[in-house]
């Protein structure tokens, strides 16, 4: 049973404001507190139970690396300019497991963490870069063991590692573009998730982790190549190998693959905002 | 508009709607489907809160009365910033704290400690608060050895108990509490209400939803009457709740 009537016309749009004390909405240092307590969280519950944990995020890229090695390196034939095969994969596979892992737990963060949503009041925005955060500290942690293999097989580390900085934040707004984009849609949409899955294989065998960019501009039709390096991650790729190993710098198209990290950036922003305080409603 | 002197949270015209789609797709794969389909586009607006203009002054206990489904914790989220509203303007002055539900915003995995310390950052503490007020939180809570297990192995009472420590330890100036009194047995209850009584008279405002009428009569300085989202009366406890059930026997204070 219900009054019919509606709130009068022209609507003022909702305004929600708070006055006088700092709290979390408005104050970054409780936001910041929140955003470490979050990330702690997320990686707690990755390795909890287990006494190696932080081993097994090295196990699978380690497994990973020996397989493919064999295939592409002893089957295919493909060959690295530089490097050997399994230094160049396991470069690349690192990075490229930070940003798809990362993306795909900022996509399932609202879910996952949907009890503290429906009952607690804070800037839903935290959720997602906590995943990232996490993610990035696991990366980072795993680093010095990558250089260290790379050593073992004849990479010397050089001054361009003074470039990894900017590499890892350009990872992390990539992680951040996407993730974000998928967590304000997953909670309405449940089965993104399956398609997620395919959607990062896909983009994985699209940029140049399992092979090298020497080998695109060898076989693909040059009128066809511009159609591959619209990828972001392309360039990104090239620029974590170039860093690590030495490898070609990419040019311009670098700072193309950043404008289109900062346009996802902002889109995937703007999407989350208007869609993540309805969550509480699915 | 900024509040005028000792208003802490003031409500302009707030309106919330739950828009039901005829079908609504719960997947891509039906969205997919539906988006082909033409009579899949009607829908039924409900609207929870109908223009309800509220104005609480500092150290008021303001109650909210009401049938179920009237608007009362879809009122308190609102304020709480859970819900998004619809139209209207919500001003707050001041910290807010919030018991709603149980288990408001607990991780059952987490141990009861763990789960302070991350309900202290939500409510906006800082680590060093959150270590300062922890002992006297867990006394309060009167758990014993259960704040060391996960919190999905606490009873209902043990939810609430846990619950209400946290919130009354943030220092808040604003507490919206939502049905949950209810809970707990009478000895804590007693406790629970003693400390609201030596809050108010610390200058917090409380903002309390319950059906239990004799109690809102007790604590209450002012009874608003909600009724199918409007705000059907408001004023001295005795009257308004005289009006919501005229057969009720209030204790005389």
């Amino acid at each position: 049973m219900q009054y019919n009537v509606v709130p009068p016309e022209p609507w003022r749009a909702p305004v929600y404001q708070c006055e006088g004390e700092a709290n979390i909405w408005s104050d970054w240092r409780k936001t910041a507190t929140l955003v470490k307590h979050l990330t702690r969280r997320h990686l707690a519950a990755r390795y909890r139970g287990s006494a190696l944990g932080f081993v097994w995020s090295l196990l699978n890229p380690l497994l990973l690396m020996g397989v493919y090695t064999f295939v592409f390196s002893m089957i295919f034939r493909t060959t690295v300019p530089g490097v050997p095969y399994h230094v160049f994969f396991l470069t690349g596979i690192l990075a490229w497991n930070f940003m798809s892992t990362a993306a795909t737990n900022a996509a399932v963060s609202l879910v996952d963490w949907a009890p503290l949503l429906k009952k607690a009041a804070f800037p839903r925005l935290v959720l997602p870069l906590s995943a990232v955060l996490s993610n990035a500290i696991n990366y980072v942690v795993t680093l010095p063991l990558l250089l260290l293999f790379n050593v073992l097989f004849g990479i010397v580390p050089t001054l361009s590692l003074l470039l990894l900085p900017g590499v890892l934040l350009l990872l992390v707004l990539m992680a951040t573009g996407v993730g974000l984009l998928l967590a304000a849609l997953m909670p309405f949409f449940r089965d993104l998730q399956h398609l997620i899955e395919a959607l990062f294989t896909i983009w994985l065998f699209l940029t140049p982790v399992l092979y090298p960019m020497t080998l695109v501009t060898q076989n693909f039709p040059a009128s066809l190549l511009p159609l591959y390096t619209l990828n972001p991650m392309v360039d990104i790729m090239r620029l974590v190998h170039a860093v690590f190993l030495g490898q070609p710098w990419p040019g311009w198209s670098l700072a193309v693959a950043v404008a289109e990290v900062l346009c996802l950036l902002s889109l995937s922003l703007w999407v989350f905002q208007r869609l993540a305080l309805r969550v509480s409603e699915t | 508009m900024n509040l005028v002197a000792h208003e802490v949270l003031r409500l302009e015209d707030v309106w919330r709607r739950y828009r039901r789609w005829q079908r609504r797709p719960v997947s891509l794969k039906e969205a997919f489907v539906q988006f082909f389909q033409r009579d899949g586009w009607r829908y039924e607006d409900f609207w929870a809160l109908q223009g309800v203009s509220l104005s609480v002054q500092r150290g008021e206990v303001v109650g909210l009365c009401g049938a179920n489904g009237s608007g009362k914790s879809t009122l308190l989220k609102v304020v709480a910033r859970i819900l998004p509203m619809t139209h209207g303007r919500i001003t707050v002055k001041g910290k807010l704290a919030t018991l709603l539900d149980l288990g408001t915003g607990f991780l059952p995995e987490l141990t009861g400690w763990e789960n302070i310390a991350l309900n202290g950052a939500i409510m906006g503490l800082s680590d060093s608060e959150v270590a300062r007020k922890m002992e006297s939180i867990i006394d309060f809570a009167d758990l014993g050895a259960f704040i060391n297990s996960p919190v999905r192995t606490y009873s209902s009472g043990m939810y609430m108990r846990l619950g209400f420590a946290i919130a009354i330890h943030v220092d808040a100036d604003i507490l919206l509490i939502d049905e949950i009194l209810a809970v707990g047995d009478a000895e804590f209850q007693k406790k629970c209400l003693a400390r609201l009584q030596q809050m108010q008279q610390h200058g917090t405002t409380l903002l309390i939803v319950s059906h239990a009428l004799d109690m809102l009569a007790l604590l209450c300085t002012r009874v608003i009457w909600l009724d199918r989202g409007r705000v059907m009366a408001a004023g001295q406890p005795a009257e308004v709740l005289q009006q919501y059930c005229p057969s009720v026997v209030l204790p005389s204070a």
